[in-house]
């Protein structure tokens, strides 16, 4: 897959909100061979970068997870398009969670691919399955992202440079070839991450913070029973997003969205001008697409 | 179960191992090391942590000849490879004066930490790890870390879950002061100055709900949506220490996980956290004598129910404790018996 003006390869993900839209988005890929366009793909890419990759389950909630019959249906969707490659996405997880994710795991094909935002369960799944292709989230890299915090070119970190190379080789220890980061403001000079490693960024938004509480999947609760971790919810998330301001001295200076129980902050322009700047260099070869369903 | 408590000062470590402290904790910010990494975080609670590595000596004296033991903080989200070596040369030092572990939040930092193998130091992985399943103990045992510092809301099950599929690793958890509404192990804000907004999560900020389809929300849904804000910002205030303020005798206000003492007991979990770092000293006198208060009481009599009328009477407010909402472990509220 090449590039009109021959930038390295980069192959384009898609992380889907849903299992439903999960299962759609890949019908759809089936039936025409492509998904819709966005702005950001068609930034990032142009026509040659349709997803190929299609990412399931979740980052932040362990309730967005697919079930086993969702699973079992993605996979055989997927296994009908052999030019399609499905990923499963998990959060921080508890020890429900670990058994769980071993579940699900058992469905993929052997050489399949995870993308852990937790150490333990990466190293539980690559345990279960030794050939497992397991990919170190975003929410292991833990660079202070606070939007409210404007960066200069002086203090601008490059992310993929700020992988520390201690942290590199525990990856490398539990069977991790590859990190996930979000984009930060450019800087001068972008960096690869130690020791070989792939690089994913994301494109849509980057992640400002993930709590144990989703405060909207609280909703139908009465007040005694709110705010505790470990709350049911009705996946009130995926109908209901808040949006907010930041103000200092009543002059706007950052905005941001609450989905579920993450807080992001939506890519602009400095952030696209450093994905360009990594590309550039080559060190970025898959960039992720959130779906309108994210996290 | 014993108490770990903080200290931000040299002045604080015999009040603080009076009142009933078994470990003290604290970091130790260099003003070279904050000149040559700029506006790299050096530490959490950046503004109480002791100024010198002389000071961090007498400190480590002090508690010595108290029997008490120290642990140092190198718990900031996120290190880079200059500051690890920086950090390292740090450990090394605190070893050799005699100190006993360092509490770490960064990866990177503790497997140079475990490659470095210091004499005598244990590593123990701070909160910010996030640490929330039996695998993720065992990377952490295979680092060599002796203690996990439990993230501040799991539930009782979850801990007990987790301790009892990872024996022989100690566990300490948070039972006073300071909530974190983000998982802060993955929370990667800052706390500003109260000019500049303050904690992200404190923030009083503009915001609306909006359907994710693009359609408006229904008009019941839009109210029921604001009645949660509303009850949202309660909780955080309540959290918050109400406020932060504190009772007439000098408890604060804050959440606590004192009631959970028996749980935490037979969960296996031996350390006691108490968090407030940055709090006055009276603050901490308060908290770390409350909780051993507790701990005494639990461990003398073994009764649960009685340790729950204690700990709901504490502060005077036990209407307010009864909610849940100052509470790490809110179940154990919901089921005690005056609920």
């Amino acid at each position: 897959m090449g590039d009109r003006d021959d930038r390295p390869v980069v192959e384009v993900a898609r992380l889907f909100g849903t299992p439903a839209a999960a299962l759609s988005g890949l019908l759809r890929w089936s039936q025409a061979g492509r998904v819709r366009r966005d702005g950001r793909e068609a930034a990032f890419g142009g026509s040659t970068h349709w997803p190929r990759r299609a990412y399931i389950g979740s980052e932040a909630c362990e309730r967005l997870l697919p079930s086993d019959a969702e699973a079992r249906r993605l996979e055989d969707v997927a296994a009908g398009r052999p030019d399609v490659r499905t990923t499963l996405v998990f959060p921080p997880a508890s020890d429900a969670t670990v058994e769980r994710a071993l579940r699900l795991v058992a469905l993929m094909p052997s050489t399949g691919e995870v993308v852990v935002n937790d150490l333990g369960l990466g190293r539980a799944l690559r345990e279960a399955r030794p050939t497992l292709q397991v990919v170190a989230g975003r929410l292991l890299l833990r660079n202070t992202r606070d939007p409210r915090v404007r960066t200069t070119p002086t203090t601008a970190h490059d992310e993929a440079g700020a992988i520390g190379t201690a942290f590199a080789s525990l990856l490398a220890r539990l069977g991790i070839g590859r990190i996930e980061m979000d984009l930060g403001q450019a800087s001068a000079q972008p960096a690869p991450p130690p020791l070989g490693l792939h690089l994913s960024v994301h494109v849509t938004s980057r992640v400002v913070a993930v709590g144990p509480i989703c405060v909207v999947g609280n909703l139908h609760l009465a007040q005694r029973d709110r705010f505790r971790a470990g709350n049911p919810c009705r996946r009130e998330c995926l109908s209901i997003e808040t949006h907010g301001v930041s103000r200092i001295g009543g002059i706007e200076r950052a905005t941001f969205s609450v989905v579920g129980n993450a807080v992001l902050h939506r890519n602009g322009a400095p952030e696209m001008a450093a994905l360009r700047l990594m590309r550039r260099v080559g060190i970025v070869d898959r960039v992720v697409v959130v779906d309108h369903g994210e996290p | 179960m014993r108490i770990a408590a903080p200290v931000a000062s040299v002045a604080e470590v015999e009040p603080v191992l009076t009142a009933g402290a078994d470990e003290i904790y604290f970091g130790v910010v260099e003003r070279t090391r904050s000149e040559r990494f700029g506006d790299a975080p050096q530490n959490r609670r950046l503004f109480a942590n002791l100024a010198s590595v002389d000071e961090m000596r007498r400190v480590v004296d002090l508690a010595r000849r108290r029997g008490a033991r120290t642990a140092l903080t190198l718990n900031a989200p996120h290190y880079t490879d200059a500051q690890v070596d920086a950090l390292c040369v740090l450990a090394a030092a605190f070893a050799a004066d005699g100190g006993d572990a360092v509490i770490v939040g960064d990866f990177g930092l503790l497997v140079a930490l475990q490659a470095l193998a210091i004499r005598r130091l244990e590593l123990h992985a701070s909160s910010i790890l996030a640490c929330r399943n039996a695998a993720m103990v065992a990377v952490l045992s295979d680092l060599v870390v002796r203690r996990v510092v439990l993230p501040r809301f799991l539930t009782l099950a979850e801990v007990a879950s987790m301790v009892a599929r990872s024996r022989p690793m100690a566990f300490e958890s948070f039972v006073m002061n300071d909530a974190c509404f983000h998982e802060e192990g993955h929370c990667r804000t800052n706390h500003l100055a109260p000019a500049d907004g303050g904690p992200f999560c404190l923030e009083p900020m503009e915001t609306h709900h909006v359907a994710r389809d693009g359609r408006p929300l229904p008009t019941d849904l839009a109210a029921k949506l604001r009645e949660l804000d509303r009850d949202c910002c309660a909780w955080k205030w309540a959290m918050s220490s109400r406020g932060f303020t504190s009772t007439p005798w000098g408890l604060p206000y804050s959440p606590c996980g004192l009631c959970a003492i028996p749980a935490l007991d037979a969960a296996g979990v031996g350390w006691l956290k108490v968090a407030g770092r940055f709090g006055p000293t009276a603050r901490k006198l308060a908290s770390i004598e409350a909780v051993r208060a507790a701990r005494d009481l639990w461990l003398d009599h073994r009764d649960g129910a009685e340790l729950v009328r204690f700990c709901q009477g504490l502060r005077g407010v036990p209407d307010a404790c009864r909610t849940g909402r100052m509470c790490f472990y809110p179940e154990v509220a919901q089921g005690s018996p005056e609920h």
